[in-house]
């Protein structure tokens, strides 16, 4: 236990301030709330899509209602175009101002108005709503003087708190990513890359013709692949943290041009940087 | 770059802060992370397959995976080996009346867009609109596959009534560099009839797919071509 609460509570002098994680989640959550301003009505609106009258007959058929009533979001309370695109504008708002003045009057409400949007797409949300939610409710866990573009010699426990959930969520996030990653032949026969990339119709970037080259895509697949398995260790030995924390990025990068899935992979990229360290003075 | 700090030793890095907190709360907290990560881990790990044990787990801590959106049940974890046979989908409509007459060819069918994926929108978002459009698709295909007509139709059924001369709703998924022939040639996912009654209540029933049979079809099975109304 001794260990743990040392591990949890207990700050590495060389951790880098978790300004930039303050800055690109609230950029990114930003964007999030942006992105669904032109379709909400659609999902959400009275004859939606994705209306409540439609998800609770599909609830009730699939015998789901118990597990989805706890999906909860303010927005279940309304149809009205004008009100849901009120709250998407509270959220820009609260992202901007989280991001020009760290508090936690800002960073709370703004982790749970995307929890309330990501939790009333239930579903047509995507990977990026649950690691942009899980990024925002570690944030908030941390004291808002210590998220500022300075050296902090002495932080509070709570941000010293917050970056390990950071660390340890993105640990656990490659490893399983890279479990799931050797369970399918495509990640071995070197065809994973161009797969990704395969489905244009539904990419922002048509990239096929970049990676179609044997030559190209089976290193491409191999390099994604180790950077994978590898990151999780390597983040965690100091001699190796950086260069990891510059691999992830680069991986996110490279798979976001291939996926066209910028804003989960902006994510991790962002959550990352939890394990950026200082350059000591000699 | 933040400026750089000078070097600590070992003892000052385990040293303990000022400000720690109690030891029981710490203890508490140590527990609550533990848990946390425990319950995320395993949420993460059902991309890859579920146990009974662990739906068990997943069923007993979804209040609190769902409240806090740790874990989306529906979607599955970015480049995990179900996410790698993605397709691209489309929503097609006609107004033929028979699905099996002559009439009925390719060039009837109408892709429905979502109205959100084109244009100026599509650059602004960076594909969201249309990555959630698609992953509805998806979905509702994934549904079809797997005998859920009952579910796909309260899916389809808003769309169908904004559709008001459609009367077949089928998702078609695009060929792309890694089909193979006999996948393109595939049926459809789903194709749908829609039935409007003259209430104005409209109703989507998926058609179940033409299948090979070892049983020889006598006529005394073949499912009757007339509607009772119109039999004498």
């Amino acid at each position: 236990m001794s260990t743990l609460i040392r591990f949890l509570f207990h700050r590495d002098p060389l951790d880098a301030s978790l300004f930039i994680i303050r800055i690109g989640l609230c950029l990114l959550a930003f964007w999030f709330f942006v992105s669904h301003w032109n379709d909400s009505p659609i999902w959400f609106g009275e004859n939606g899509i994705a209306s409540q009258q439609t998800l609770s007959n599909f609830f009730d058929t699939a015998d789901m209602a118990g597990e989805a009533a706890w999906y909860l979001s303010p927005l279940y309370w309304t149809t009205s175009t004008t009100v849901i695109r009120a709250y998407l504008i509270a959220g820009m708002a609260l992202a901007i101002a989280a991001a020009l003045y760290p508090s936690r009057l800002l960073s709370v409400p703004l982790w749970l108005a995307c929890v309330g949007l990501a939790n009333r797409g239930f579903l047509i949300a995507g990977t990026e709503d649950a690691l942009l939610c899980s990024g925002l409710a570690y944030l908030a866990i941390a004291r808002p003087l210590d998220c500022q573009f300075r050296t902090v010699t002495q932080e509070h426990w709570c941000t010293v708190l917050s970056r390990r959930m950071f660390q340890v969520h993105v640990t656990v996030l490659l490893i399983i990513t890279g479990w799931s990653m050797l369970s399918s032949p495509i990640w071995w026969d070197g065809t994973a890359s161009i797969s990704i990339a395969a489905p244009t119709g539904r990419r922002l970037l048509d990239v096929t013709s970049w990676v179609s080259s044997p030559w190209i895509h089976e290193p491409l697949t191999h390099a994604i692949l180790l950077t994978t398995l590898a990151a999780p260790l390597m983040l965690w030995v100091p001699k190796t943290r950086s260069f990891a924390v510059i691999a992830v990025v680069i991986w996110c990068v490279t798979l976001a041009i291939l996926s066209s899935q910028w804003l989960y992979l902006s994510t991790l990229a962002v959550c990352v940087q939890s394990f950026w360290r200082q350059t000591p003075t000699q | 770059m933040p400026p750089a700090i000078s070097p600590v030793d070992h003892e000052a890095v385990t040293k303990p802060l000022n400000d720690a907190p109690p030891v029981w709360i710490a203890r508490t907290i140590g527990i609550a992370v533990c848990a946390h990560f425990a319950i995320v881990a395993i949420a993460l790990a059902g991309n890859v397959g579920v146990s009974s044990m662990q739906s068990s787990v997943l069923a007993l801590a979804r209040p609190y995976l769902a409240a806090l959106h740790l874990d989306n049940d529906s979607q599955t974890l970015a480049f995990s080996a179900d996410a790698m046979t993605e397709k691209t989908y489309f929503l097609q409509k006609t107004n033929v009346a028979s699905l099996h007459s002559s009439d009925a060819v390719y060039d009837d069918w109408t892709r429905i867009d979502s109205p959100l994926v084109v244009g100026s929108s599509r650059r602004i978002v960076g594909g969201l609109a249309d990555q959630r459009w698609q992953r509805f698709l998806s979905r509702v295909a994934a549904l079809a596959k797997s005998e859920r007509g009952d579910l796909t139709c309260w899916l389809l059924e808003p769309i169908a009534k904004a559709q008001s001369n459609a009367t077949f709703l089928r998702i078609i998924q695009e060929p792309d560099l890694m089909t193979n022939v006999v996948q393109d040639a595939s049926e459809p996912p789903l194709t749908a009839s829609i039935i409007r009654s003259q209430e104005g209540i409209v109703q989507v029933t998926q058609l179940a797919d033409r299948r090979l049979s070892s049983v020889r079809r006598l006529p005394s099975m073949q499912a009757p071509t007339q509607t009772p109304a119109e039999t004498p």
